[in-house]
């Protein structure tokens, strides 16, 4: 099943690239600032070091070292992940309903996958290391550490998705290429190098390809396998152990993932007016897998309560019930389960659908996703077994500084699509022209010219 | 293998002979019977150098038996994990551009370059970004 976007021309499609609004002037400068703010507080921890984040060491904050930094990573690799997997599912399972967003999924998970990168290099104290101490121990070292595997699968991830990226904007670009601006010509020549329309179908058949790869490395071996083990191969923690953890994770990126793709299509619909391209159908439809991941999540963390709290090892024991005794845990419960009863309520009663409401939902599903992830991390941290932090001064709130990092890794995805959106078409041009197959060879003719020299 | 083995033996060996220490400076304790606090304080050490050596020889076999296949190229959990399952549908994603149909080797390879192209970009730029950092910071 499809939307019905017939009625949508190119000009629409390109809106965002030809149309210059003091909102968004205002946009890139809301962005600027909130990227400027984490700036001026990174150079202070660059500066001076981990003192200035309460992260400092063993020493303080009640012992714990991984606080928001490591649970916001955590948290951006998840939204990546509806990004690709939402486009990989259009392509190889044909559900073209969700053709509309597909590209701005995959630009999510770019964006996300970024600022999950940037989290672990401001984690690290001094970002150089990442380069002289990691890079050289990889080869050695990749064969035991969990970290390194992480390291590994993230960049892999990364890489597929943008040559995925690279490898379908080459048919929109070509064909749309008369109507994009000439400033950027050189951007665009080298974006279709090579460009014939002979390979529309062996390009096709690649990136059916990248999707299968992407589709079962992302969610299976990702965020169900390399970053759930960071944690759940340690036994020395009793809340982070065990086979749990995987589909654990997964669900919250799943859930995570369709909230940001939900917030970035509206907000581009809103922007440019594209109720027909973006139709209530994507986010009824959307609305539907949020619903279903929510449960999924909720399911998962009811099975780890209840292991947690009857019968369980002394020290899961402690864990789970200081897990449920923190008030900021069932908030971030409880606004998923909110975001879960009104997508199934607006499933069996269509009426109750309402696109800001959702959008609101959305983004109170990643507020407590994102409390979960750092309430996992720090508590993990706080009640191991041996109880090795009891004599530890304080308790972890996160700091300024890395407050600072969160409002700065929102601006830098914020600027990262009102940048791309004014370079290339953020919605594919397949979304317009229908049936894939049949607008390769309806679109021959018209880009015929332009496909002898390459040349406009 | 030898050099775990003899690194191993050398750790049983000096633990060994820190055991026989205790005996040997109880005999002495008894026949010099106007020093025995200092004897016996002696023989105490002995016996907690008979401790640490004890440790030192776990960690010796420990070390020996581990650090070998560490310090090995493509040995160990990781490199069955990830280069041979979690990268698993990468090999089949790139064979499937060069084997199946419609196939175009051209595209093929314009593929692995962009795989190999982000890879170097996205740390080429961690490097250029380290040496920023350097010279700004340290």
């Amino acid at each position: 099943m499809s939307v019905d976007t017939s009625g949508v021309d190119r000009e629409t499609l390109l809106r965002p690239i030809h149309t210059r609004t003091s909102r968004y002037t205002i946009a890139v400068a809301a962005a600027l600032v909130a990227i400027g703010v984490w700036l001026f507080f990174y150079y202070q921890q660059l500066e001076h070091g981990l003192i200035v984040t309460n992260l400092a060491d063993w020493g303080s904050g009640g012992g714990v070292p991984w606080g928001l930094y490591i649970g916001a990573f955590i948290w951006w690799v998840g939204i990546a992940h509806g990004g690709i997997i939402l486009s990989a599912a259009v392509r190889l399972l044909g559900m073209d309903t969700y053709q509309p967003v597909a590209r701005i999924a995959e630009l999510l998970t770019i964006a996300a996958l970024s600022c999950a990168g940037l989290f672990i290099l401001i984690h690290v104290g001094r970002p150089d290391r990442l380069v002289t101490s990691v890079l050289p121990a990889w080869p050695t070292r990749v064969q035991w550490s969990p970290l390194m595997w992480d390291v590994t699968v993230i960049t892999a991830y990364f890489v597929l998705t943008g040559v995925y990226l690279l490898l379908t904007i080459r048919y929109d670009l070509h064909r749309l290429r008369a109507q994009l601006p000439d400033r950027l010509e050189p951007v665009y020549a080298a974006l279709t190098v090579g460009y014939s329309e002979r390979e529309d179908q062996v390009i096709e058949r690649m990136v059916w390809w990248i999707a299968f790869a992407i589709i079962i490395m992302a969610p299976l071996l990702l965020h169900g396998g390399v970053i759930p083990w960071l944690f759940a191969l340690l036994p020395s923690m009793a809340g982070w152990h065990g086979g749990v953890q995987g589909p654990s994770f997964l669900s919250i990126a799943l859930t995570s993932a369709v909230s940001g793709i939900i917030i970035v299509a509206a907000a581009f619909r809103y922007a440019y007016g594209w109720e027909e391209l973006i139709p209530d159908a994507v986010f009824r439809g959307l609305a539907k897998w949020l619903g279903f991941f929510s449960l999924l999540f909720v399911w998962l963390q009811l099975q780890q309560v209840i292991t947690g709290i009857f019968a369980a090892p002394t020290t899961l024991q402690h864990a789970t019930e200081v897990k449920i005794a923190t008030p900021l845990y069932w908030v971030a419960i409880g606004l998923v389960i909110l975001a879960m009863v009104y997508a199934f309520a607006t499933a069996l009663k269509p009426s109750l659908f309402s696109l800001p409401a959702l959008v609101g939902l959305s983004i109170g599903v990643l507020v407590g996703t994102l409390v979960e992830k750092v309430l996992f991390v720090v508590e993990g941290l706080m009640h191991a077994h041996f109880d090795l932090y009891s004599g530890v001064p304080g308790a972890y709130t996160p700091s300024a500084v890395e407050l600072s990092a969160l409002v700065g890794a929102i601006g830098i995805v914020a600027l990262f699509f009102l940048t791309v959106s004014k370079v290339i078409p953020v919605v594919e041009l397949h979304a317009i022209e229908g049936d894939h197959g049949s607008s390769v060879d309806a679109t021959t003719a018209t880009a015929e010219t332009s496909n002898t020299g390459g040349e406009r | 293998m030898s050099t775990r083995h003899a690194a191993s033996n050398v750790a049983h060996a000096v633990s060994d002979a820190v055991h026989t220490l205790p005996d040997e400076l109880h005999a002495a304790s008894d026949a010099v019977p106007t020093l025995p606090d200092e004897l016996h304080a002696a023989s105490d050490a002995a016996a907690s150098a008979a401790g640490y050596a004890d440790v030192a020889a776990s960690i010796a076999n420990y070390a020996a038996a581990s650090t070998a296949s560490y310090s090995l190229p493509f040995v160990g959990p990781g490199t069955y994990l990830i280069f041979g399952i979690v990268l698993l549908p990468v090999y089949v994603m790139i064979l499937a551009w060069f084997l199946g149909d419609p196939r175009d080797n051209s595209k093929g390879l314009l593929g692995i370059g962009y795989l190999i192209g982000l890879t170097t970009v996205l740390w080429g730029g961690l490097l250029v970004a380290t040496l920023v950092i350097g010279a700004v910071f340290f």
